[in-house]
């Protein structure tokens, strides 16, 4: 079955820039990964890398078993080789070429018989609900059904593995929800592994197994998204991760204790009770890593700020809350509207707060915090 | 697919290979060839190469004198008809070669090629070839210039003189060593619109009047007329150009600092008049068309051309007295054998059939407008109208290639080219 | 060792890498090795150099044609043959530009942003002076403008008509010559500049716009700063140019004596051609200057030229009442210098005495006329039943297609292996060396090729080695072409085949040809066009077989068969429109689609 490993994988492009360096990952069969970072990452050498489009400088990638590049064997196999399809972000759809010619072209070229091509062509058609545009030519469809166009071209040959590079970035809102539903959808149907470049962390979390996420060149965290929404590994991946941003707080060590941390926060004591051990040896200086769902506002709460900004979207609301200059974001479900610039209290909820090292911005713990004075 | 690639990446590299050992043993073989002796450059040794050749061929050339025509008519046609015979190849500075070839394959069925340009690069052509001793190149030349002529062709044994000894009678002795087809006149002619009437002497043509007047072609584009100027200078024309001076004016010559002698002076005062024209084509529609009393200075042939209004210009040298000095000038077109020719018999074939009169007719005569060219051959009479060869060689400046390259060695052309601007 | 083996495999497993190593090659050989031996030519006696420089033998290696060149006093020589032609060049071809410059960008601003009219009849003929041989104009100036006041006295179409005078500054010397020179190159400014401000995102104008920023100062600060890259590059390909043109400095300078560098040169080649080789030279470094100084002026800015995919409405410059104005002068000034030049030559083709327009005056017989029909000192029959004309035709047309079928290709197939390796070493040097031939003049670089065509035989005068060296001239021309075609197609579409295993010979041919089709065939019509046209290249290297038309009408030219040169130019300039505009309609191809316009 194909899974994918990569080893060690490392790209220097000419003029010194090192555009992904070290990256180590192992991909299991029939997920659907996500490589997501800011735009510049590597993300994107990443997939064209594992697809055979770009030559890497060092390392050793494995499709199923079979090494398609090794820097020192000098093995290095193309493309067509690997079993793959790929997805590109400005589609790529040939425009001399009808839509058929388009979907046939690429199954023409690995010799399938006339009619089995014929045959494949009508399923994708139907599956992609391209039909009635079969005999245009590309510029005469909408950016949409482009798309589609692009994905079924894609599909024809049944690669095992699905790259996509951006896909949904030139489509409009709208088109783009339908179509991730549509995406996740295939592929379960199409029982393939996906691998999926994106700098968009929604889509990201809605549609992957497992999110791997790139930063100047490094992995800095690979783990299915719920881990990383909960579990980010350090303050970059918090941040980068959610919508509204996770709210960090610094606070200074009052006291460590054995799964304990008392500290001053803004000339509060708060008490933090570790869910795990701490990982790592904690410095004076800390951060307080808190998802906006996490600041309970009540009027028992022991903290208490002025009210700055409140944002519905109808289903929920954020809060942004401002505590002696810091502004923190809460969340509330349902339409509630703060008059602006009037007291309010609130607390910290649920056992998922976390904690970061002030100086490395690792995550040494994980747990829930209490106001003690 | 990737087997096609490499079958691909293989070929091209087959190809590069291939063009990089082309030129490798294009040296190599040169190498061989010339089996020269240590410190020797291959030039020379080529060179070396083809005088040896040339002696080859003269002794050959010697013994073929006692040939009877009909000897060499056969002779001709079997190197035409022998197995890998090249192609035979005339160059020449005039297009009209190609009737001449015509003709000479309607006469004897002998093919052949050629190549016209009129100006420099036709010695460039012949002398670039005749150095990397191609084989693909000119049999028979014809050259006009005698500068280039000697410095270029004569001078390194390029060229053999052949006098075809069926008309060595008839051909004037002087023009034999070398062999000169027949000469070209430029003459000075003027718009006789407004009633003028020529000069008397040709000191008058330095003249104020004359000035914005008088027109020629460019001297950088045509070598003949820098000939011209040049022999000028040479010591009888200066001594004539001193007399003809005095005669005009009454009193000795006073010379300029940087002129030499009178013919110096006159080449000074004559270009400060002179405006260049683009060919001697325009010149000669032009003139006709243009304002009466000017001059101007070209080939005696476009007189009779159908865009010229022959009535509105006058000859300076029909006219009563000719002008004291002279009435313009004449260039040879010298006809040689290339000495490392490999189709000997056909080129003098070749040259015996110019010097004939149909020969001649049939490429330089072939309609009453030909005048202003004149073979060597003396039973050849001139066009109606025109005058015959000792005429002109009284009253124009011939080219003497003795004399030129000394002259140009000498700084002329630097003086000329100076008194230009 | 083993790793150095699987790198220059990988290397090699690329095909845009094995096409840049070959050409790199190919090229090394086909135009580093022409400079060099221009380089050896110009320390080498010849047989002319030695009659001038007394004491030295042919063959021998000196300087002395440099010392004599650059620094003899008496009689001004290096004055006279060096540094004023040098002076005058370098004047020539910077008030050319500057000229092309601002007469081609006028239009093309007026074409692409305001709502003149008639904006089809403009922008289609007003390529046409590129199209004609740059002489062509300058004969036509010189039938137009010549009167008794002037040169010979004999009377051109103006006077003629109104019976003014045109002063001889006029007819001849540096205005007529910078005012053709610059008509000549204006479309370049024309394509250049116009294909960006058609591709410039209006939004950028239309932000100022917004924050009332008035018209000129748009003009000033926004659009021409944008399109500066072009202006420069325009401006330094027509400098380059009119520094290497023969013909019109010769027609419209000489008969004033005012001299450049490539009539100097000619003249040179006759007494002394290894001083001549040194001004070739001279010619070949200023060029590799300027290509320099345009990489470095434009190489950097060259980003925000690029094209934006969205085309907005471009709101376009109301002329107001101007525009009639305008679009009357325009046309009127196009009428003049792009389709009267045919007209002209027309006329003087059957016209017997020249000056006389009248119709008693006038055959067909230059053109149609049996045998002894009219007489001129060159022949007597009309050119159309003159056997060596049609096969000059055929030869031209063979010519002309074999170059541009071997030009083009290699141009598409180096533009294609230099964009994909965009920014490395290889790239920029395989790019940068096929712009080379360029910078050589034509005259010296038939010279060159007739050395090295003599020394294989199977070269000489064959029509191989014709082929041989213009593909290789007009190779920048295609590379141009064909990299600015491959620029604008994404390597993703490319990818996108690659993926499924489609050869590299079929991806070039089944996808990115096709795509490209119609600016590839532009890459091709611009080796066409420049070779039906070119002479000094080909003087050397035809034989009796080989004759060009460009070589007969020279051989015309020089016999002074005015009509018969008349006729073979209008001939050539028919050709070259009629298949330029068979091309365009039938594949949408064109001119300034090649040199890089949209």
């Amino acid at each position: 079955m194909p899974e994918i490993v990569l080893k060690n994988v490392k790209k220097v492009f000419g003029n010194k820039f090192v555009a992904v360096d070290n990256l180590n990952m192992y991909i299991a069969d029939r997920s659907f990964i996500t490589l997501l970072g800011p735009s510049g990452c590597g993300k994107t050498t990443t997939l064209r890398m594992i697809a055979g489009l770009e030559t890497p400088t060092e390392g050793q990638i494995t499709i199923d078993g079979v090494t398609v590049f090794d820097a020192d064997k000098g093995i290095n196999l193309p493309p067509d080789k690997r079993d793959v399809g790929f997805l590109f972000q400005n589609y790529a759809l040939w425009p001399h070429m009808t839509v058929y010619k388009n979907i046939a072209f690429g199954l023409e070229n690995l010799k399938w018989p006339k009619k089995q091509i014929e045959e494949r062509v009508g399923e994708l058609l139907d599956m992609l609900k391209i039909r009635p545009f079969v005999d245009r030519y590309p510029s005469e469809l909408s950016g949409g059904q482009q798309q589609r166009v692009a994905i079924a071209r894609t599909l024809a040959p049944k690669p095992k593995v699905l790259f996509m590079d951006e896909p949904l970035s030139n489509l409009d809102a709208k088109l783009r929800g339908e179509m991730r539903t549509e995406l996740k959808r295939l592929h379960v149907d199409t029982n393939s592994t996906f691998i999926y470049v994106t700098h968009d962390q929604l889509e990201a979390m809605t549609l992957s197994t497992k999110v791997c996420l790139i930063e100047s060149g490094k992995l800095q965290q690979f783990a299915p998204p719920l881990e990383i929404y909960q579990r980010p590994e350090n303050l970059f991946v918090a941040d980068f991760m959610g919508n509204p941003t996770m709210n960090f707080l610094s606070a200074d060590v009052l006291e460590k204790g054995e799964g304990s941390l008392d500290m001053d926060f803004h000339g509060k004591k708060l008490r933090f009770h570790a869910a795990d051990p701490f990982t790592d040896p904690i410095g004076d200086e800390i951060i307080l890593g808190i998802r906006p769902e996490y600041i309970t506002l009540c009027e028992t709460g022991k903290l208490e700020a002025l009210v700055y900004t409140t944002l519905p979207t109808g289903m929920e609301t954020t809060v942004r809350i401002l505590l002696d200059g810091e502004l923190i974001s809460a969340v509330v479900f349902g339409c509630v509207d703060y008059p602006i610039d009037t007291p309010i209290q609130f607390e910290f909820a649920g056992e998922n707060i976390l904690v970061f090292d002030k100086e490395t911005g690792k995550r040494v713990g994980i747990g829930s915090v209490s106001v003690i004075e | 697919m990737r087997k096609t690639k490499r079958a691909l990446a293989c070929m091209l590299a087959a190809a590069m290979l291939a063009s990089l050992t082309a030129c490798g043993s294009k040296e190599a073989s040169n190498d061989a060839t010339t089996a020269a002796p240590a410190g020797t450059t291959a030039a020379e040794a080529a060179k070396e190469e083809t005088t040896e050749a040339a002696s080859a061929e003269e002794t050959k050339a010697a013994s073929d004198d006692e040939m009877t025509l009909d000897e060499l008519i056969k002779a001709a046609q079997d190197e035409a008809s022998a197995p890998g015979a090249g192609s035979f190849m005339v160059y020449a500075p005039t297009s009209r070669i190609a009737k001449a070839l015509d003709a000479f394959k309607e006469t004897y069925g002998i093919e052949s090629e050629y190549y016209n340009e009129s100006g420099q690069d036709l010695y460039t052509k012949l002398t670039t070839e005749l150095e990397a001793n191609t084989k693909d190149t000119a049999d028979v030349v014809l050259m006009q210039d005698s500068y280039l002529f000697q410095t270029q062709l004569v001078n390194y044994d390029y060229v053999t003189n052949y006098v075809p000894p069926y008309l060595a009678d008839v051909i004037i002795e002087e023009d034999q060593a070398p062999l000169v087809c027949y000469y070209y006149n430029k003459l000075f002619i003027y718009n006789n619109t407004d009633g003028s009437e020529g000069i008397t002497n040709i000191w008058q043509l330095t003249e104020d009047a004359f000035k914005g007047k008088l027109f020629m072609k460019d001297i950088s584009k045509e070598s003949v007329n820098k000939n011209f100027l040049a022999m000028l200078t040479s010591d009888a024309w200066a001594q004539k150009l001193a007399d003809a001076y005095k005669e005009q004016y009454g009193a000795d010559i006073t010379l300029d600092e940087d002129c030499e002698n009178a013919g110096y002076q006159f080449i000074k005062n004559l270009l400060a008049n002179v405006t260049f024209g683009s060919g001697d084509g325009d010149i000669a529609t032009e003139l006709s068309n243009g304002l009466g009393g000017n001059m101007g200075l070209f080939v005696y042939s476009k007189l009779r051309d159908d865009s010229v209004d022959q009535s509105k210009l006058s000859v300076v040298a029909y006219g009563e007295p000719q002008p004291a000095g002279f009435s313009g000038f004449m260039y040879p077109m010298y006809l040689q054998m290339v000495t490392s020719t490999d189709r000997p018999y056909t080129a003098k074939l070749f040259i015996y059939f110019l010097m004939t009169e149909d020969g001649f007719k049939s490429a330089f005569q072939t309609k009453a407008a030909d005048i202003g060219t004149y073979s060597t051959n003396t039973t050849i009479a001139p066009l109606e109208g025109d005058k015959d060869l000792a005429f002109w060689k009284e009253c124009l400046v011939r080219e003497d290639p003795v004399y030129l390259p000394e002259a140009y060695a000498g700084g002329v052309l630097d003086f000329i080219t100076y008194c230009t601007q | 060792m083993n790793k150095t083996k699987n790198k220059v495999r990988a290397f090699f497993s690329k095909p845009a890498n094995v096409i840049l190593a070959l050409f790199a090659a190919l090229l090394v050989l086909l135009t580093l090795y022409p400079l060099c031996e221009l380089v050896h030519h110009t320390f080498v006696v010849h047989a002319t150099d030695a009659t001038v420089l007394p004491g030295l033998k042919k063959g021998e290696l000196t300087t002395a044609s440099w010392k004599k060149l650059l620094f003899t006093e008496s009689h001004k020589y290096s004055l006279i043959n060096f540094y004023r032609p040098m002076f005058n060049s370098v004047l020539l071809a910077t008030l050319s530009a500057l000229f092309a410059l601002v007469f081609g960008g006028t239009v093309a601003w007026l074409v692409t942003r305001s709502n003149l009219k008639g904006k089809k009849f403009i922008s289609t003929v007003f390529i046409f002076p590129y199209i004609m041989p740059s002489w062509t104009l300058a004969l036509f100036w010189l039938n137009m403008f010549k009167n008794p006041g002037v040169g010979t006295g004999s009377p051109g179409f103006v006077y003629s008509l109104t019976g003014l005078m045109a002063p001889e500054w006029f007819v001849y010397g540096l205005l007529p010559m910078v005012i053709v020179s610059g008509l000549h190159y204006a479309p370049f400014a024309y394509i250049f500049i116009g294909g960006i401000l058609r591709n410039m995102d209006a939004n950028l104008e239309e932000a100022a716009t917004i924050l009332k920023t008035k018209r000129t100062r748009i003009l000033l600060k926004i659009t021409l700063p944008i399109v500066k890259p072009a202006i420069l590059s325009t401006f330094l390909l027509a400098f380059a140019s009119v520094m290497g043109s023969y013909a019109v400095p010769i027609y419209l300078g000489s008969p004033v004596n005012f001299y450049v560098l490539t009539t100097k040169m000619k003249t040179l080649q006759t007494t002394a051609i290894g001083q001549a080789y040194i001004i070739a030279l001279v010619m070949v470094i200023a060029g590799a200057l300027i290509m320099m100084a345009n990489s470095l002026l434009t190489g950097t800015r060259k980003s925000y030229t690029t094209v934006t995919g969205k085309s907005s409405q471009i709101s376009l410059v109301d002329l107001k009442g101007a525009n009639p104005v305008i679009t009357a002068v325009l046309c009127l000034l196009l009428f003049f210098v792009c389709i009267m030049p045919l007209f002209s030559f027309a006329l003087e083709s059957v016209i017997i005495k020249a000056g006389d327009y009248s119709l008693s005056n006038m055959t067909l017989n230059y053109w149609f006329g049996a045998s002894g029909s009219v007489s001129t000192t060159v022949g007597d029959t009309g050119i159309l039943r003159d056997p060596a004309i049609w096969s000059a035709i055929q030869t031209s047309l063979k010519l002309s297609v074999c170059c541009a079928l071997i030009a083009g290709s290699c141009g598409v197939i180096i533009g294609y292996a230099v964009v994909r390796r965009r920014g490395t070493k290889l790239s920029q040097w395989v790019s940068g060396l096929s712009f080379f031939p360029y910078l050589i003049p034509a005259m010296a670089f038939g010279a060159i090729y007739l050395a090295i065509a003599s020394s294989f035989s199977f070269l000489a005068n064959s029509f191989l080695v014709l082929v041989l060296v213009g593909s290789v001239k007009y190779l920048p021309f295609a590379t141009k072409s064909g990299t600015n075609a491959m620029l604008q197609l994404s390597a993703e579409i490319e990818e996108a085949a690659t993926i499924f295993g489609v050869s590299w010979w079929k991806r070039m041919t089944k996808i990115i040809i096709p795509i490209q089709k119609a600016s590839i065939i532009s890459g091709f019509l611009l080796p066409f066009t420049s070779c039906m046209r070119e002479l000094s290249l080909f003087v050397m290297l035809v034989s009796s077989k080989t004759q060009t038309l460009t070589t007969m009408l020279m051989t015309y030219n020089e016999k002074g068969a005015s009509q018969y040169g008349n006729a073979i130019n209008l001939l050539i300039i028919v050709l070259v429109l009629a298949i330029n505009f068979a091309v365009n309609k039938l594949t949408g191809a064109s001119i300034d689609k090649g040199v890089g316009g949209n």
